[in-house]
């Protein structure tokens, strides 16, 4: 497939790589709290992930390779979308270059899980779309108020960061080989 | 007092035409007392009545005796009462509220009321006034004045009150009186009663709690938030610093805000706490748009005119707080608006207007404007005083003999309205710059060429040129450098 290149190994260590860059809460969400002046005991004990945004780990560790990849791809697009409304609130995007980075990384995971779903094509296994919730979204300000946008904002990253965690996770426990199932 | 005398005998009128005179009754007169009332000096004019007031017709200016005889049981007992109009009170109607309404959104109370000048016979001034009191305790918050003037017949008056406190945190009550202030009415005059109050509520409907939402403010404002809770508010907080808590009715707290300061791009966060909850809002304290300075519009091809300015003191505000920009040039009616480069670091302030055919002299104001405020500012330019020219591109040279060459170049615009003065800058090794200027007619497909003459032959030069227009305003940049060797003498 054009643009894949390198063993599974490889690609796998990579995945790896950028979960553990994009589960790091300074990545993003520690300097969306700066910004938004969250940075208080009060407001950051309120930035809890909202059940059911993401994927649980164990959830995810119950997936199929395939289905897994299909459910993180999936999800990833979703926080693409969240992030672009975040970028919509913020008012300025320089103010926050941090975001424009991880929405980068992300489309960098979501190249990288094309290819290993391309690889893995050989293997036996099917995609089952994982049923998933509303999933993770980010209402506009408009819906909101400021305040309450400024909350939600950091409720999601914090599920996002906890769910890249997860996704991490699982990819570490992946064989070396493509063929050699987790379980 | 004499026995039987009676007592108190007082007369009040509202609108000067008629007086209501009342009286108390005698002590130990019983019921079917019955009253006698007759005024000397006006024929016919004896009444009998069963009660203690009559409505009389304004008497004439000056002393008027006024006998009362009361007949109880066989028995009469006589009173007698000098009437003037110095002794009678201008008491006006009661005022009668219409209605009391409120924008929530901009913490504005709307009072509305009939002013029955009909009832009131003369033109004259009256002050209304009005008191505001919050809570269910009644605590006055506002008592103010507002003057109008009866006109004879009725008014429907409108006023408003903008609350310092947003309404919807506490229950607001209105009452009303009035005071005319006739001053050829030559007895005591006085205020009306107090209108019955009324009052206004907020209903919540959605789950905010926390006023107001998403306000702008100017720095160094003062500003009241406030929340609505059943549970107990423990904490309230602006930013980092906390915030002493004024209790209202039932759960409801408010904290008072002095002497703003600038917010960042995110806003000031507010926040109250309770045991189990967190409500908050966002303010954002900025400064309205300054004049925009050093306003200054120019053209590089006379096609198209571009104006820019310096925004002035940051206001503090962005996003869809931010400053909008609005060109507009008054003799066309025209107007461009500034669309915000988000993305741009260090933003650059500038607006392209399509030049018009047949107009050179352009009047245009910039107009500033964000939530706290607005500006403008102003320039009127004859555009064609205000050249910049692009870079002379395409910049070729060409031999006309051993002695002189042709010199070619692009310049992008329409000038055929105008002369280009041109400086041709004429390097030749160990020798001193020649620097040459030439006018030339502008055109309008933007290809120009001039000769240069008076040349060595066999000799390296290096030639570069710039224009401007004839009525100079701005030199272009120079063109690119071309080197070339001049043709050997023949």
């Amino acid at each position: 497939m054009r643009g894949c290149s390198g063993p599974y190994q490889q690609l796998l260590s990579q995945l790896q790589r950028q979960a553990n860059l994009t589960e790091d809460t300074s990545s993003l969400l520690e300097p969306y709290i700066q910004h938004q002046d969250l940075n208080t005991p009060i407001l950051r004990g309120s930035c809890t992930e909202h059940p059911g945004a993401f994927p649980s780990k164990d959830a995810l560790r119950g997936l199929s390779k395939q289905s897994f990849l299909w459910t993180v791809n999936t999800t990833l697009g979703r926080v693409l979308k969240g992030l672009v409304t975040l970028q919509k609130q913020l008012l300025k995007p320089q103010d926050l270059e941090e975001l424009e980075t991880a929405k980068r990384n992300i489309q960098g995971i979501r190249n990288n899980i094309h290819c290993m779903s391309w690889l893995l094509n050989g293997s036996s296994e099917t995609v089952e779309p994982m049923p998933t919730g509303p999933g993770p979204w980010l209402p506009l300000t408009s819906a909101l108020g400021v305040f309450q946008a400024k909350l939600e904002g950091c409720r999601f990253l914090r599920g996002y960061h906890r769910f890249m965690g997860s996704v991490g996770w699982v990819f570490r426990e992946w064989g070396e080989s493509p063929s050699r199932s987790r379980r | 007092q004499k026995k039987g005398a009676l007592r108190d005998f007082k007369c009040v009128t509202n609108n000067l035409q008629e007086w209501d005179c009342s009286w108390k009754a005698p002590l130990g007169a019983g019921h079917g007392t019955v009253y006698e009332v007759c005024i000397e000096d006006r024929p016919r004019s004896c009444y009998r009545l069963e009660k203690t007031n009559i409505r009389l017709s304004a008497l004439s200016p000056g002393d008027h005796e006024i006998k009362i005889n009361s007949l109880h049981d066989l028995q009469s007992s006589m009173s007698k009462f000098i009437l003037n109009e110095k002794n009678v009170s201008l008491v006006p109607d009661t005022p009668e509220i219409l209605s009391l309404s409120a924008d929530f959104s901009t913490s504005t109370l709307h009072l509305m009321w009939n002013d029955k000048g009909s009832v009131f016979p003369h033109h004259s001034n009256v002050i209304w006034e009005i008191k505001i009191l919050r809570k269910q305790s009644m605590e006055l918050v506002k008592l103010v004045t507002y003057n109008t003037t009866l006109s004879g017949k009725d008014v429907i008056r409108h006023w408003s009150w903008t609350s310092d406190m947003p309404l919807e945190c506490a229950t607001h009550h209105v009452g009303i009186r009035c005071y005319i202030d006739y001053p050829l009415f030559s007895g005591r005059k006085e205020w009306s009663d107090w209108s019955p109050v009324k009052n206004i509520s907020w209903i919540p409907d959605s789950q905010t709690k926390v006023f107001p939402q998403d306000k702008v403010v100017l720095v160094g404002s003062d500003i009241t938030f406030c929340c609505v809770s059943q549970e107990k508010v423990l904490l309230a907080q602006i930013g980092h610093k906390n915030c002493p808590l004024i209790r209202l009715d039932g759960g409801n707290v408010a904290i008072e805000i002095h002497n703003i300061s600038a917010s960042a791009n995110s806003g000031t966060n507010v926040v109250f706490t309770t045991e189990d909850n967190m409500f908050g809002t966002v303010v954002f304290a900025g400064y309205p748009p300054d004049s925009p300075q050093k306003l200054n519009c120019e053209t590089h091809d006379l096609k198209e005119i571009i104006c820019s300015w310096n925004p002035g003191r940051p206001t503090a505000l962005v996003g869809p707080r931010n400053t909008s920009y609005t060109l507009f040039e008054s003799f066309s009616g025209k107007y461009v608006k500034f669309k915000r480069v988000e993305a741009l670091t260090n933003e650059n302030y500038q607006l392209l207007f399509q030049m018009l055919p047949n107009q050179e002299i352009y009047n245009f104001t910039l107009n500033a404007r964000n939530p706290l405020g607005r500006s403008a500012s102003s320039i009127l330019v004859n555009i064609t005083e205000r050249v910049s020219p692009h870079t002379p591109t395409s910049f070729k040279v060409k031999d006309i003999n051993s002695t002189a060459v042709t010199l070619f170049w692009h310049l992008p615009g329409n000038f055929a309205k105008i002369n280009l003065l041109c400086e041709i800058e004429i390097n030749k090794a160990n020798s001193a710059q020649d620097l040459r200027n030439v006018t030339i007619k502008g055109v309008e497909n933007s290809s120009y060429l001039v000769a240069v003459d008076k040349l060595n032959p066999y000799t390296i030069y290096t030639f570069r040129i710039r224009c401007s227009a004839e009525t100079f305003w701005k030199w272009s940049k120079w063109s690119n450098e071309k080197k070339h060797l001049t043709t050997e003498a023949i």
